[in-house]
């Protein structure tokens, strides 16, 4: 699997935000903020491909971090240790 | 703290069940995941009956991994409270006992921590992708798997709105058909089988929001006939079409003040701010649990009302530990509120005297000629902020609730049926409210006096014609008022 990065995506207008669905990303749709007028932001999951491909059709795209930076669901405890500390 | 795998999940609900038996009731679900997996939901419930329900839902998308941990240690934290005859805080945000109590002996809570437990496996598997999203479906002529299972359900499926895809390799994949989804089928299982759940929430990851209905398109409250049942509409929701979903003023009005009371007490925790907002205002969606939950009494009559909500919390899917914890805090004290806001002193007290289609009828009546008045909607706001201590003393003195009760009871089938309220019935209201003023907090006494400055108006006339005199007489008072 590519390398994926967590990533901010800008629109520049509501129209293309809109058209954003189209691309098949994992955007994650919480974080969508819609400015009237000025299209809005959203953050997602990304591959490089991915990010380029954006970028060439007029999106702003800032990535913040591969993924595995973020990553901690394999940080396991067990439930004896969990209600413990709960 | 780190978090628990999938085994770890059914260690904590075995233990809810075998520590807290007469608490804790485990509920196994029909169905079990694609791959197998059992799944389970546990009933937080004081005392036997069919009661107002509440159900919480987490762990609908694998990598959310913080929420499944959240709704456990919510049913711990709430069975160790009631036990042990304490309050329950959250951070900066506390309860009382007697906040427990109402949970426990006036709902039936219930719990499904782990709605996909394949996708949490292949999240924690060290062959898996920690960032997975869907369940793990084999999906028919291609290598890619998963359903999106918060876009399986009947809410205008098969449409696909902005985040909402027919494709299987997109992460918001519907599926092939509407609850194709095993683990999907086993939410609607719930709703269908504990008929009187009346308050639901979705917890999801992450941004820090309270959503409430709609995700097609905005809400409008004027004209019912733009709704999702309609199909003269089909294709033109989620647009710049002019299409609003239609939801009654009531409704919007209880969303809106409802989860401005969570946002409040999550902000209490730490002082983090949760925003409140239709689903719609981020992306149009089809399909989701939230909207699902609450459309199905507009599209069968016969299902009642459920006020669904989807929490996103958090600002990672992922939270380090520390961090996790407080997320832990503030979701508990989200959803303790919301539970908080389900109960139904009314509900507690005439529960007991007059049947459950009676009580639906006054709900409607609230709802409805209620809130078409100006005194209607200042007397449901009074009993609305009101409630709990409403619910508290009626817990508290059996008599007093009984007699209310009584009250409800033989108001009711004036209310329902059109008839008149007899003076008799006046008098009571005033013994009812005299006893009620003894045990009343102060400001509980004053909504009980200015809600007695009315009654004289319903004297002899139908709930209607007596609302309609009580707007007159509070508007000729107004304007007398505004002349000196």
């Amino acid at each position: 699997m590519a390398q994926r990065f967590f990533v901010t995506i800008a629109a520049r207008d509501s129209r293309d935000f809109q058209e954003l669905g189209e691309f098949g990303l994992d955007l994650f749709v919480g974080t969508a903020k819609r400015r009237e007028e000025m299209g809005g932001t959203i953050e997602g999951l990304l591959s490089m491909a991915e990010v380029e491909k954006l970028v060439k059709a007029g999106y702003e795209v800032t990535v913040h971090e591969e993924a595995s930076k973020r990553s901690r669901a394999r940080e396991i405890i067990s439930f004896e240790e969990w209600i413990k500390e709960v | 703290m780190a978090y628990l795998d999938v085994a770890g999940i059914n260690a904590c609900i075995s233990y809810l069940g075998a520590t807290y038996p007469s608490l804790v009731s485990v509920i196994t679900l029909p169905e079990q995941s694609v791959q197998n997996r059992p799944i389970r939901a546990v009933k937080l419930a004081s005392g036997g009956g069919n009661r107002r329900g509440v159900l919480f839902i987490g762990g609908v998308h694998a990598r959310e991994s913080v929420n499944p941990d959240m709704l456990l240690s919510l049913a711990l934290k709430l069975c160790q409270a009631y036990t042990a005859g304490t309050g329950i805080g959250f951070g900066g945000k506390t309860y009382t006992n007697t906040d427990v109590r109402l949970v426990m002996e006036i709902l039936d809570l219930f719990i499904l921590p782990l709605v996909n437990p394949d996708g949490r496996a292949f999240t924690q598997s060290p062959a898996g992708d920690p960032m997975w999203r869907k369940n793990r479906a084999n999906n028919a002529g291609t290598s890619c798997r998963g359903v999106d299972l918060n876009r399986n359900s009947e809410f205008l499926w098969p449409f696909t709105l902005g985040a909402t895809s027919a494709l299987p390799c997109d992460d918001t994949f519907h599926g092939p058909y509407v609850f194709s989804e095993p683990e999907e089928r086993n939410v609607r299982w719930l709703l269908n089988t504990y008929d009187r759940i009346h308050c639901f929430v979705d917890v999801h990851s992450y941004s820090e929001l309270i959503l409430y209905p709609w995700g097609d398109d905005s809400i409008q409250t004027s004209n019912s006939t733009q709704n999702f049942t309609n199909p003269a509409w089909d294709g033109l929701r989620g647009t710049a079409g002019g299409y609003g979903e239609y939801m009654p003023a009531a409704d919007k009005l209880r969303f809106e003040k409802t989860a401005l009371r969570i946002g409040n007490s999550i902000q209490a925790v730490r002082g983090r701010t949760y925003t409140p907002q239709p689903s719609f205002q981020l992306y149009p969606t089809t399909g989701t649990n939230e909207d699902y939950a609450y459309s199905r009494h507009r599209a069968d009559p016969d299902l009642g009302k459920v006020y669904a909500f989807t929490f996103e919390t958090g600002r990672e899917f992922q939270p380090p530990a520390a961090e996790a914890d407080w997320v832990i805090k503030e979701g508990s004290a989200g959803l303790f509120e919301l539970a908080l806001g389900c109960i139904c002193s009314i509900d507690l007290v005439g529960s007991r005297l007059i049947d459950s289609a009676r009580l639906h009828g006054l709900s409607e009546l609230r709802d409805t000629v209620m809130f078409r008045s100006a005194v209607g909607r200042r007397l449901v706001e009074l009993l609305d902020d009101h409630r709990l201590e409403l619910a508290a003393l009626a817990l508290s003195n059996p008599r007093l609730a009984a007699r209310i009760g009584k009250l409800v009871g033989e108001i009711a089938p004036a209310a329902l049926g059109r008839g008149e309220i007899s003076s008799q019935l006046i008098r009571e209201a005033r013994e009812v409210a005299a006893a009620l003023l003894k045990k009343a907090s102060p400001e509980l006494a004053r909504a009980v006096r200015e809600a007695l400055r009315h009654a004289l108006h319903f004297r002899g006339r139908s709930v209607r014609e007596g609302l309609r005199e009580a707007d007159k007489a509070t508007a000729a008072r107004k304007s007398a008022a505004r002349k000196t």
